[in-house]
């Protein structure tokens, strides 16, 4: 019977029905839209951090990045941990000792990254080498450009002798007959470039120019020479959204070090896209987080009184019932079923509505899998302030009702 | 014998200097058309709700059939023993006539193709038509809604039909048919009805007046 009441009521009392509808359907589905907004800029700070490139370098005083940085500032950089991997390049000047090419300066380029090291073009690795092995590699090894191979007869895999000159000249010669005529080391040719540096440009491991450096340069100082050296950090992208782990803590190392010419560099974090995009995005989303449960307690509130007014407005049929000698618990079965019906047939068709506006199996649509909780909440609410409503509209003598319903 | 009847009952309303019903004694037989009446405020509609079970008074009886109706169910009193008409009508707008009438037999149990059978049947009784009992009430005239009213109140076979001003907001013509068909029930299926009202003319036409004033009751016919 109580069924029978309510699905008879709905229909004659369409406009009451389709307003209750229609709330608790916008009311679901702004809720909804606000939590997907929430959601989704949330899932995008964390992907912005994630893939955010945030590169630092050593800078002076002034904040102006500079080069002939010294190994030793590297390494105490590197000791910091702010940095999920580090590009580095050192210039300087060669010789090479020729029948043809006598005292013939050439450059000599290390870097970490001979893929990333843009003016080395059409490299060719030796069998067993591969950018990866020459990244990490510190042995005696470099390219020669194809040009200089075969001008001099050399191929990949055969040796030729670099040698550090005297204090004064700070050069390097390469001397393709093996034997110095001032102690060095033999290096392996792992590879060409076609393009990009020069015919008699060398190029090495970062590392092995870093190992090697007081042999190339004797007497300048214990990892504090350089040879032009440049680096760039790139940081580690767990560590973005703490600014001192890796601006601060870096700075502090530099400031602190024993070494004059270390002390005086600061690094300096390219991180605008951080500062100008990602944070302020952030702190909006954490403001909509913030306002999220105000925000839903609100709309659950509204859409929870909507159909206790309406109840609240049949307390002259509820006299009339309870007048007939319907129980009070009827009375309440009658009046929540219909608010309740409505309502969650209102929630169905605001959930409905934003999945059908945002595509099912879309990411927004799966980040209002978290706004169920509310949609209950909503549900949940509205059933306790229906139950609330027409028990009071419902309460006490029929003689009170009665009169009250006049 | 008494279908109903008062005993000593005394009813206070909250905050009221004076009781509404005040220590009332009165027996009511089927068989009977009575009229209460009296000004208003005088306490003739308390009275009548007192007999109808919608309150329980202060103090005293209501007896019915010699039973206290305080150890009874009062929503079972209501919906199987008594029936009410109100000078509001009170029906349920979002029922037809015929589904108004149904509702007292659906609320004890009967199927609903029962009901509506016998809900038609009542309701041709008190001449409304096939057409008119698919209206709903506010497309009723108000002679019509009274007796869509009247036939609701005989649908769940209570033999006590207590009517608080039922032709109240009734035009002349009206009222005279509506009185007719609560004579009828008493005199011919020998209901016990209880009338309330103020006009005179309608207390003439009943079997027995009672006069309520200041609460107290006093048979005047």
């Amino acid at each position: 019977m109580v069924m029978k009441y309510v699905l008879r009521h709905i229909p004659r009392a369409p406009m009451r029905s389709l307003l209750s509808l229609l709330l608790a359907a916008a009311l679901t589905a702004s809720l909804g839209q606000f939590i997907a907004i929430v959601r989704s800029n949330r899932a995008l700070v964390d992907e912005m951090y994630d893939t955010a490139e945030v590169y630092a370098s050593p800078a002076n005083r002034s904040g102006v990045v500079v080069t002939n940085i010294p190994f030793g500032a590297v390494d105490l950089l590197l000791s910091a941990d702010f940095s999920s991997g580090f590009y580095g390049e050192s210039t300087g000047q060669c010789y090479w000792v020729t029948p043809s090419l006598e005292d013939g300066a050439a450059s000599l380029y290390a870097t970490t990254d001979p893929e990333l090291f843009g003016r080395a073009a059409g490299l060719t690795y030796a069998e067993g080498y591969d950018a990866d092995v020459f990244a990490a590699s510190r042995d005696n090894v470099c390219f020669l450009s194809e040009a200089a191979l075969d001008r001099f007869g050399l191929k990949l895999g055969d040796e030729v002798n670099l040698s550090g000159a005297d204090e004064s000249l700070r050069r390097i010669y390469v001397n393709i007959y093996g034997d110095a005529f001032v102690e060095g080391a033999r290096f392996t040719v792992v590879g060409s470039f076609r393009t990009g540096l020069g015919d008699y440009d060398v190029l090495m491991p970062w590392g092995t120019i870093k190992r090697l450096y007081d042999r190339f340069y004797p007497g300048v100082g214990d990892g504090d020479g350089t040879v032009q050296t440049a680096v760039q950090f790139r940081v580690r992208n767990d560590l973005l959204r703490d600014e001192r782990a890796y601006r601060d803590l870096p700075n502090e190392l530099l400031a602190t070090s024993s070494s004059q010419r270390i002390s005086t560099l600061t690094l300096r974090v390219f991180d605008d896209e951080v500062q100008n995009v990602i944070k302020p995005l952030e702190e909006n989303t954490d403001l909509l987080e913030l306002l999220l449960p105000f925000v839903g307690a609100a709309v659950v509130a509204i859409g929870a009184a909507i159909p206790g007014l309406v109840i609240l407005q049949s307390s002259k049929e509820a006299a009339t019932m309870r007048a007939l000698g319907t129980t009070r618990r009827r009375v309440i079965a009658m009046l929540v079923c219909e608010q309740m019906l409505l309502t969650l047939a209102g929630l169905a068709l605001g959930v409905f509505g934003l999945f059908a506006a945002h595509g099912f199996g879309t990411e927004t649509a799966a980040n209002l899998a978290g706004a169920y909780e509310y949609f209950a909440a909503c549900a949940l609410l509205s059933a306790a302030v229906c139950i609330a409503a027409s028990a009071f509209v419902s309460a006490g003598s029929a003689l009170k009702l009665l009169q009250s319903g006049e | 014998m008494a279908v109903i009847s008062l005993k000593n009952v005394t009813y206070s309303y909250k905050g009221a200097a004076k009781p509404a019903v005040n220590s009332v004694s009165c027996s009511f037989e089927a068989g009977t058309l009575y009229a209460v009446v009296g000004p208003s405020g005088s306490g003739k509609s308390t009275l009548l709700a007192l007999l109808a079970g919608l309150d329980l008074p202060d103090e005293g009886e209501v007896l019915f059939g010699g039973e206290n109706i305080a150890a009874l169910d009062l929503d079972l009193y209501r919906r199987e023993y008594i029936s009410m008409i109100f000078q509001a009508f009170r029906l349920f707008p979002l029922l037809t006539a015929l589904e108004n009438v149904c509702y007292p037999l659906e609320l004890v149990g009967v199927k609903s193709a029962e009901a509506k059978r016998r809900a038609r049947e009542l309701l041709a009784s008190v001449s409304i038509t096939e057409e008119e009992m698919q209206r709903f009430p506010a497309n009723l005239s108000g002679g019509q809604q009274q007796r869509v009213a009247i036939a609701r109140a005989l649908a769940s076979g209570a033999k006590v039909i207590l009517a608080d001003e039922p032709t109240g907001n009734l035009d002349v013509e009206n009222t005279q048919t509506v009185i007719d068909i609560l004579a009828s029930l008493a005199d011919e299926q020998d209901y016990c009805v209880i009338v309330v009202t103020h006009d005179a003319e309608v207390a003439d036409m009943t079997d027995v007046v009672y006069r309520m004033k200041d609460g107290v009751l006093t048979r005047e016919r």
